[in-house]
């Protein structure tokens, strides 16, 4: 009932969505590839990947993938791309970790504070990912976790988000699961 | 509110609202003291009400009413995109603003700070903040005027009081800033000349940030002066180390990022500092 609902929910909004058979191994773009998990399911909204097992803006794990040199993070619906930061290859992790937090803010999102910035296993590859906490345009408190790779000057980058109350603790041991199962081509 | 910019917004229930942006831009008491009452004016002068009325037949009512609800009586009032679309929205006029500024001016002077810092804070003032509060060198000029006609007095600058009560929070505030999207070197060259030593290393961190041609040396220039200001910020060190290690001085990069591991050891980034250390 509630996947019906998300369904009808997400056609009215004019984005694609599919159902994904867990244990599947799902190609996120630029190479990378997740195995997917029970209970979730894809969507397409804007050009980007989402992973949501209760519904966008609830749960939510989006796949930024293949970030080159000058392109932002991720496109806003209403806002002019030229207003979004934009990714450089020369940035480290810690600019990284910074750019995600002006790009969320972009997003509407408040009060976005990172931390816990650390070396983390992207697939074989060496990535990084830090924590998280933010509030919604509605100020619901919420979590996140971030994981990102940068190699040749392309940035991968997945984010986890979700209520801080019941959903972020809810969904995270799925969603460690999906992060630790990155294949990098 | 805790949020980067200068802004400071007066609601109609006598709520007024200051972002953290704009305790690090005041460089004393008197600079805030001027930019509250400017703001008091608004509200003594019922200005923002009168927005409300000549704004009846539009959608912003139903988010004024939901703003306005939620700030009697409490410290909350609504997250910083909302209360800065409302002031967008309800931006005032120039005679409100020309009135403002007089009554605002008067208001601090008789509190006893310094009428002169009325002037400061406009023309440090932000780009979105201007677009709500028209500044120029007319009413620059203007204000100068009116701070000439106050009878002389011994002022309150109270700039020793405002680094002491701002010390705490400044890292947070800078690092704010920074994170920022833009440009951030013209915000951070003002401050730089308070001497403070997080404000030198936000310069540093805006020119490292910018990456210009010029900008590499500069930046280091910059974490250097931090490090020679009395409160020298570990953090000065960490951009050093970032800073050589994007030029790829191994050697630079390593000495920065142990100095920065002495002086942080609970920095919340050690293991990537860490992990640069290894790779180094």
């Amino acid at each position: 009932m509630k996947r019906a609902a998300l369904v009808l929910c997400l056609g009215l909004m004019g984005c694609a969505m599919q159902s994904m058979d867990a244990g599947d191994d799902a190609s996120v773009g630029n190479g990378v590839t997740v195995r997917a998990e029970p209970g979730f399911a894809q969507i397409h909204l804007a050009g980007m990947r989402y992973w949501t097992r209760h519904g966008t803006g609830l749960d939510e794990l989006a796949f930024y993938t293949g970030i080159k040199e000058g392109e932002p993070l991720f496109r806003v619906p209403g806002r002019r791309i030229g207003d979004m930061p934009v990714y450089r290859g020369r940035m480290t992790p810690n600019d990284i970790q910074d750019l995600v937090v002006a790009s969320l803010a972009k997003k509407k999102m408040q009060n976005v504070r990172a931390g816990a910035l650390r070396p983390c296993p992207f697939g074989s590859a060496q990535g990084f990912c830090f924590d998280l906490t933010l509030a919604n345009d509605e100020g619901l408190e919420m979590r996140g976790r971030v994981i990102a790779s940068a190699h040749g000057g392309v940035l991968d980058l997945m984010v986890f988000t979700a209520p801080a109350q019941f959903y972020f603790a809810e969904v995270s041991p799925a969603v460690d699961r999906i992060l630790a199962s990155i294949q990098v081509k | 509110m805790e949020g980067p910019g200068l802004n400071v917004l007066a609601l109609p229930t006598g709520a007024l609202v200051v972002w953290t942006g704009a305790l690090l831009r005041a460089e004393n008491e008197a600079q805030l003291a001027q930019l509250l009452a400017h703001e008091l004016a608004h509200d003594r002068n019922k200005d923002f009400l009168d927005q409300y009325h000549r704004r009846l037949d539009t959608s912003g009512v139903v988010a004024l009413l939901g703003v306005a609800a939620s700030g009697v009586g409490f410290g909350f009032v609504g997250t910083p995109a909302s209360m800065a679309a409302l002031d967008a929205k309800y931006s005032h006029t120039g005679a409100q603003e020309r009135d403002a500024d007089k009554t605002g001016l008067e208001m601090a002077a008789a509190a006893g700070y310094d009428p002169s810092a009325a002037i400061a804070p406009w023309r440090a003032a932000d780009a979105d903040f201007l677009k709500v509060h028209p500044s120029g060198e007319e009413r620059l000029v203007a204000l100068q005027s009116l701070a000439q006609q106050v009878p002389a007095r011994a002022w309150i600058m109270g700039a020793d009081s405002h680094r002491a009560a701002t010390a705490p929070w400044l890292e947070r505030w800078v690092g704010e800033e920074l994170r920022r999207d833009g440009d951030t070197v013209a915000l951070f060259t003002r401050l730089a000349v308070s001497g403070r030593g997080l404000c030198r290393y936000g310069l540093g961190e805006a020119y490292r940030k910018r990456g210009l041609t010029g900008d590499a040396a500069l930046a280091a220039t910059w974490f250097r002066a931090a490090l020679a200001a009395p409160d020298a910020p570990p953090l000065a060190w960490r951009g050093l180390g970032l800073l050589a290690m994007q030029n790829g001085d191994k050697p630079g990069a390593r000495a920065a990022f142990a100095q920065y591991r002495v002086m942080a050891p609970d920095a919340d980034d050690k293991a990537m500092i860490d992990y640069y250390l290894a790779q180094l």
